[in-house]
């Protein structure tokens, strides 16, 4: 009983040392841009998870005890060629959120929409989201530039 | 038994000093996130420190914002509204806004975003923060 004793006492110190770290703050980082890629043969979509394309990457950290709302935008196209038919484009984005990139908080399936998760409060010191972007349009592609814009927002 | 308990709780031990380590007070965006104070007259200013989380230099716009954090606020000012800073470096900024004497309250949000990023994600951190003007009651 007394090792216990001594142990949760231990624990009180360490908790204590810690509370100099903010009551709550957010760090949000980008480690990867991410890429639109196009399927071989199919001119109606862009997209992260087709051809040469990859996911986009960010990484929140959080202090302990600090839950946070991660809020991710609708996305839009800003760069496209000239003589690009917006009439059915349609931008999407798809994640995943997990603690370390090993137990998962969210799950979002393809969305014209925004949406948003809480990272929870206990615990949770890096959430990695892992997005993928994609665009459809039965006008087809143009050949030239294009990028999708995210807005991925963290607040109380 | 006792030594069966403090087995299991060596890994706790562990695991907690593993996320006091991994939450670098240097490299915040933006803290503290919430804070609510009151003021003596119309006007509300709180110090928050901004932070550059990158491995390189950035600059970073600072936008006092409504609280719906879309869309940007008046009667709101910032003493560095665009800051540039190093890798790991922390920066206090003083963010000042006005209260409608009528409403006595008011809550507004502050917004960092990287100022000149051409990627497809913007990331941004954004705070909530409400000044009172005093005698308003509770």
């Amino acid at each position: 009983m007394h090792a216990h004793g001594r142990v949760l006492r231990l624990l009180a110190s360490l908790a204590a040392a810690l509370a100099p770290l903010p009551a709550l703050a957010c760090t949000l980082s980008i480690t990867n841009n991410g890429a639109l890629g196009m399927a071989v043969g199919n001119n109606t979509q862009l997209g992260s998870q087709l051809g040469t394309g990859s996911a986009a990457t960010l990484t929140t950290i959080l202090p302990l005890l600090s839950g946070v709302t991660i809020d991710i935008g609708a996305p839009t196209l800003v760069q496209q060629p000239a003589g690009y038919s917006f009439g059915t484009s349609t931008p999407e984005v798809a994640y995943t959120a997990g603690v370390l990139n090993l137990v998962p908080i969210k799950t979002q399936p393809y969305t014209a929409s925004a949406s948003s998760f809480p990272t929870g409060l206990l615990g949770i010191v890096t959430v990695t989201i892992v997005m993928q972007n994609r665009v459809t349009n039965t006008a087809g592609f143009p050949a030239g530039h294009y990028r999708t814009r995210t807005v991925v927002t963290c607040h109380p | 038994m006792s030594s069966l308990k403090v087995a299991h709780l060596v890994p706790l031990l562990a695991l907690l000093l593993g996320l006091g380590l991994a939450a670098p007070a240097a490299a915040q965006s933006l803290s503290p996130l919430e804070k609510t104070g009151v003021t003596p007259s119309d006007r509300k200013a709180f110090r928050l420190v901004v932070g550059n989380p990158y491995k390189q230099k950035m600059t970073f716009d600072v936008i006092p914002m409504q609280p719906d954090y879309q869309t940007p606020a008046t009667g709101a000012k910032v003493n560095y509204p665009r800051i540039t800073m190093g890798p790991g470096i922390s920066r206090q900024i003083i963010f000042t806004f006005d209260i409608d004497p009528k409403v006595k309250e008011r809550k507004i949000a502050l917004c960092i975003q990287p100022a000149s990023l051409d990627g497809p994600i913007l990331p941004r951190v954004c705070g909530l923060y409400v000044g009172r003007m005093a005698g308003r009651g509770s």
